[in-house]
């Protein structure tokens, strides 16, 4: 090797290289699912307008030819990656706008409430899992059944749940639509808030659960008991000792997390009309925009394989063994 | 192994609940053939005697209702974790025995799946397949097998380099024999926990796969009694919504209990070390 790395850069760049491997395989996932299906846009299309039940045979082959339909496959593939190098997407087939056009205003929403989703499952889940391992006894019962319950709730019913007793019980009816935080802050405080607080409740309940063993775990070391003897407070050796040993695998399981968020978006940005990346691909699917779609998967792949490299990188940043290793 | 898993207070926990759901789809059942079509002069009733959770817009009793949708879910969580719990522990225990360009590939192909957020990935293949039972269970089969898959493929791996495995390979056992009296054994351990824990999660998904308007319609499933038009009623009549949700919510509690008392029982060691007790 010419150039030489550090190990930890070294993994990096493996890691990175893998990365872009799978990226690749996800455009042809991409591309392949939304060719197996019988039927295509223009057919989709025809269904949705009823008005335009009448087109010929030859008036749908021509519109075919128009969308770059009735070439092979691999032409169709070649020619949308093609255009990806170029940064183009090509056009959506419903709204005839640039795919990249159509989506950029809504990567906005997407990004914060997977963020905020973040920031607020992470603190709660942390700090919950810390302090129940500590007192244990019926604090830790009801965390621990809260956690249950909020693993096997489906996010998009608590969603629900959250609009309608907000509607029915304190006559708040959450706005729908986004606004930019810098614009306005308290109109966007007030839409995000209730959906990103939806989308932590599992995350939450997950790094408080690996959290929670884990702070038990050290609790129970030796170097606990030998701080204990020191005669340091059990506050101390909770916040000082043990707590930094148990966040990492809490750090872990809400970078495992990441994926889910942005699964949990789709649905939540539904309930609470959120403009953003999910709505985006639920009316792709439902229209069959073959361009729309695969460029939201490749999005959504691309955003998954960013998280997880982030991760990466902190745990090698929090955990000196995992450095040392690589 | 059987013992162990009656022991743990989760397993028990998780087969009362599920006992209780079969309770409720006999007692729905029962309900359904009472009042079949619903009764037009009680719609949006609230619980009450004659129906004891409510009724909907059409007057369809909501016990009747749920029932069904519970035999739907349940179908469809049942089914793909089956068939996703079958491909993915196969493909898993070959990907681990025979590591050679075939794994390479499987893996990049299941880490490019799985860096897929699932209802992303459930959603395009629903695209293809149509929103009918059978496209979503393929739809979420394809999306669950890549964890079986992983969880499998990585136990294969482990076990192969037990010394007890090792010491079998050199004294001339066949791959069959180390297969069938080995590995079995103890692959079966995880591959059991996962495919059981994704009973619920299929049943969460497809509910979410419904309340996008890809899933099974007409109250096919507790997913589609959430579907628009509940919601349409649901500032009238929250039970439409309350329900439906919290039968789901106890599909996957029964299913992760029963998970964790199959991981308690597969482990060795206990989970959870007794560190608390300690502390005094």
């Amino acid at each position: 090797m010419i150039l030489q790395l550090s190990p930890a850069a070294n993994y990096l760049a493996r890691r990175a290289a893998l990365s872009a491997l799978t990226l690749l395989l996800i455009t042809i996932i991409a591309f392949i699912l939304m060719r197996v299906a019988p039927g295509d846009a223009v057919l989709a299309a025809m269904a949705r307008a009823p008005g335009e039940m009448s087109l010929s045979a030859e008036d749908i082959e021509s519109r075919r030819a128009a969308l770059g339909l009735d070439r092979s496959y691999p032409a169709q593939y070649l020619s949308w990656m093609g255009g990806l190098a170029r940064l183009d997407a090509g056009r959506s087939i419903t709204s005839g706008i640039p795919v990249g056009s159509e989506v950029a205003p809504r990567i906005a929403a997407t990004i914060e409430l997977a963020l905020l989703s973040t920031l607020i499952a992470g603190l709660t889940g942390t700090f919950a899992g810390a302090i129940a391992a500590w007192k244990g006894g019926r604090f830790d019962l009801v965390c621990r059944t809260l956690a249950l319950a909020g693993l096997s709730a489906p996010a998009f019913w608590l969603g629900l749940i959250v609009v309608i007793a907000l509607a029915v019980w304190a006559n708040v009816f959450i706005a729908s639509g986004y606004a930019q935080p810098w614009e306005d802050a308290w109109a966007n405080f007030t839409r995000m808030g209730p959906a990103a607080l939806t989308l932590a409740v599992r995350p939450a309940a997950l790094v408080f659960r690996v959290v929670r063993i884990s702070t038990a775990g050290v609790l129970g070391s030796d170097f606990v008991r030998a701080a204990r003897a020191r005669g340091l407070s059990e506050s101390a050796i909770l916040w000082g000792h043990a707590f930094r040993a148990s966040a990492l695998p809490g750090l872990t399981a809400l970078g495992a997390q990441a994926v889910f968020l942005l699964s949990g978006s789709v649905v939540i940005e539904q309930v609470f009309g959120i403009p953003g990346l999910g709505r985006s691909l639920t009316e792709g699917v439902l229209t069959r925009d073959y361009p729309l779609v695969q460029f939201l998967v490749l999005l959504f792949g691309i955003f998954a394989l960013l998280a997880n490299f982030a991760v990466d990188v902190l745990y090698m940043k929090l955990d000196p063994r995992v450095r040392l290793a690589a | 192994m059987t013992a162990r898993f009656a022991a743990t207070t989760a397993a028990r926990a998780g087969l009362l609940l599920a006992l209780c759901l079969v309770v409720l789809l006999l007692l729905g059942m029962r309900a359904e053939e009472l009042d079949g079509r619903g009764d037009l002069g009680n719609r949006l009733a609230g619980p009450g005697w004659s129906h004891p959770l409510g009724t909907d817009q059409l007057g369809r009793d909501m016990q009747a209702r749920i029932a069904a949708g519970l035999r739907g879910t349940l179908l469809t969580g049942i089914s793909v974790a089956a068939i996703s719990g079958l491909a993915g522990g196969l493909a898993g225990l070959l990907s681990g025995l025979w590591r050679s360009w075939p794994d390479l590939l499987l893996q990049r192909l299941n880490d490019a799946l799985m860096a897929l957020p699932l209802l992303v990935l459930a959603l395009a293949v629903v695209a293809a397949t149509g929103p009918t039972r059978i496209g979503v269970v393929i739809a979420l089969s394809v999306a669950f097998t890549p964890l079986v898959l992983r969880v499998v493929r990585a136990s294969t791996l482990a076990v192969q380099q037990e010394g007890y495995v090792e010491a079998a390979r050199a004294s001339g056992a066949t791959t069959w024999h180390v297969v069938t009296t080995h590995l079995a054994r103890n692959v079966a351990g995880p591959w059991a926990v996962v495919v059981s824990t994704q009973v619920g999660g299929a049943a969460l998904a497809e509910a979410s796969l419904s309340f996008l308007g890809a899933g099974v319609g007409g109250g096919g499933s507790l997913g589609a009694l959430l579907g628009a038009e509940a919601q349409t009623y649901a500032f009238a009549a929250p039970w439409l919504i309350i329900w439906p949700g919290i039968v789901l919510a106890l599909v996957s509690i029964a299913a992760n209990l029963i998970g964790d008392g199959l991981a308690h029982s597969a482990s060795p060691q206990p989970l959870l070390p007794s560190a608390s007790k300690e502390k005094g």
